[in-house]
């Protein structure tokens, strides 16, 4: 068995765990908890999946040459009512290639999400918009990137949450004039558990 | 009044800030974009890459030397390692009947082949040659001629001759050369810099360098360069090739490569301030000769400098690694130690690695294709 899979089942087991083990919620079941004003810190780890890459046609560049990879992530939101809120994320994410190479991710952009349900189970819809650093080979590109995201969160405590969330993520690159063929965009896949900061 | 002044008063300052934050905004993206290489695009590359599967004995090693005869390459590791020319299986090669050495030194002329073996401590034992492909092989009593107290740094056959360098625990470097009955001093001896390599110019002269000077000469009476403005400079240099017509190239820790031609030196700005590595000249395509030169910076790998249109390619692009994915995935961050062909093959070049911690080979192979006068890329071996 991989060291990687060791790896993935010994968090896996952890939030298990977590869940299982926590004994305090707030209490009421069903109520909604957010207000505004409201805001979180979020800390997310997982892996993050090479799904297509498209050329400067439309095309589909294949095979990609990417293997699965692994990322992490950290979240501010503050809340603008019960149910909406806004904030940043920061990231760090890392695909392997056939060649043997390592491809980086660093995304750094603005989040909006919708939040539904309340204690204990809390569910989210969520946007991002920013830049996003690639480096590959020492070579480097800031380039813009979306993610779409849904996640299911569980609260331990009244401050403290834990959940998983999953994201497709569009990683594009835009070069100019006569390189313009160069042009590719990546489409990605991200899950990951966490835990989130109540305050 | 006092309102109508007062909201008229209080727009410019709500909207200074926005507005200088949007145009501070825009600039940074400007600079961003600017800064970014527009000829280098990260999913294109990795598309084009393939997958390098090698022996695993160049995994993680440094390839040293390469030789060959008529139906085997040879390669140094620690061991000398052997695959039939016609096959693609290396395997550690016996030497004098046994397997069980460490080699400090491999040189070939095509026919004859030369391992120097050393003990525990890499002091040499001896040198053993073989002319038919390691079946029987002969020592040459190389420690009675070059001293008990001897390291081999290299071996080198330069046209037909075995030169032994070699230095003693005093760190005096020395060369040695086979006179076809016993090594003898080949004219340099005692010296407190480290010598790198020795090529023929292809008419008259064996060119040596040490990591400070060039020497020239025939064996026997190899000498220090006196023409004026070569490349000497203490701990500067780092290789030197040759084209077999009588023009020498050697490559410095500042940028430079030496050209010498015709009784004179002359430097060539391949890279300025950027410490070079060993050089090759690259014959083929025939319409395009470059010089291939080794980089000694971190990113390490080579660059090929096209002197008729005194352009330099970095990084693979439309050369002999035919794209930067192939580059990147064989080169990055391993330091070349030599390239080297085979005694009548111009259309087969090797490179050699130091690998070091990255988890990939230390030896490639590159094929010319006369009929599309193009290079292969390379491939592990």
């Amino acid at each position: 068995m991989s060291k990687k899979l060791l790896a993935v089942i010994a968090i896996i087991a952890s939030v298990s765990a977590l869940t299982l083990g926590a004994q305090e919620n707030t209490g009421n079941s069903s109520e909604v908890l957010r207000k505004k004003g409201d805001q979180s810190i979020t800390i997310l780890a997982g892996g993050f999946i090479p799904l297509f890459v498209l050329d400067s046609t439309g095309a589909l560049i294949s095979p990609s040459n990417m293997y699965p990879g692994a990322s992490f992530d950290v979240q501010y939101r503050y809340m603008l009512g019960n149910h909406i809120g806004v904030g940043g994320s920061i990231s760090g994410s890392f695909v392997t290639t056939i060649g043997g190479g390592t491809l980086f991710f660093a995304p750094i952009g603005a989040t909006a999400a919708w939040i539904g349900g309340g204690d204990p189970l809390e569910y989210e819809f969520s946007t991002e918009l920013g830049m996003n650093i690639m480096r590959l080979y020492g070579n480097g590109l800031i380039e813009p990137y979306a993610k779409l995201g849904a996640g299911l969160s569980r609260y331990v405590t009244s401050t403290w949450g834990i959940g998983a969330k999953v994201s497709w993520c569009f990683f594009p690159e835009f070069h100019f004039g006569t390189y313009s063929s160069l042009n590719s965009y990546a489409n990605f896949l991200e899950f990951s558990i966490g835990a989130s900061y109540h305050f | 009044m006092d309102k109508h002044r007062t909201r008229l008063s209080e727009k410019p300052f709500r909207r200074t800030p926005f507005i200088a934050g949007s145009i501070a905004a825009l600039t940074l993206a400007v600079l961003i974009f600017a800064g970014c290489d527009n000829t280098f695009s990260v999913f294109q590359t990795i598309a084009q890459e393939e997958k390098q599967v090698g022996e695993d004995l160049f995994e993680n090693t440094t390839v040293r030397a390469m030789a060959d005869d008529s139906s085997n390459y040879y390669a140094l590791l620690s061991q000398v390692v052997w695959r039939p020319k016609s096959g693609d299986s290396w395997d550690v090669l016996s030497v004098n009947s046994s397997t069980d050495y460490f080699a400090s030194g491999l040189a070939g002329d095509g026919t004859n082949l030369y391992v120097a073996k050393a003990d525990d401590d890499n002091v040499l034992d001896d040198i053993y040659t073989t002319s038919d492909s390691g079946t029987t092989w002969t020592a040459m009593s190389a420690a009675a001629g070059i001293g008990t107290d001897s390291f081999v740094d290299w071996l080198k056959c330069a046209n037909g001759t075995l030169f032994v360098a070699v230095h003693n625990s005093s760190y005096e470097y020395s060369l040695y050369y086979y006179d076809g009955s016993s090594f003898v001093s080949a004219g340099v001896s005692g010296i407190d810099a480290a010598l790198v390599d020795i090529v023929y110019d292809g008419s008259s002269s064996y060119w040596l360098i040490s990591d400070s000077k060039v020497y020239k000469g025939t064996p026997g009476s190899i000498a220090a360069d006196t023409t004026s403005s070569n490349p000497d400079y203490d701990d500067y240099l780092l290789g030197i090739a040759s084209d077999g017509a009588g023009r020498i190239i050697v490559s410095r820790r500042d940028g430079y490569v030496y050209s010498y031609s015709s009784g004179a030196w002359s430097p060539i700005t391949v890279k300025s301030s950027t410490k070079l590595g060993p050089l090759f000249f690259l014959a083929l395509p025939a319409s395009s000769p470059r010089i291939l030169v080794g980089k000694g910076v971190s990113s390490f790998g080579y660059m090929e400098y096209n002197e008729s249109s005194s352009t330099r390619k970095e990084n693979g692009s439309s050369f002999i690694s035919t794209s930067s994915s192939i580059y990147y995935t064989t080169m990055l961050s391993k330091e070349v130690q030599a390239f080297w062909q085979p005694t009548s093959d111009p259309n087969t070049l090797f490179v050699l690695l130091a690998s070091g911690s990255t988890d990939s080979y230390a030896l490639y192979r590159n094929d010319y294709t006369t009929s599309t006068g193009s290079w292969s890329g390379w491939d592990a071996e």
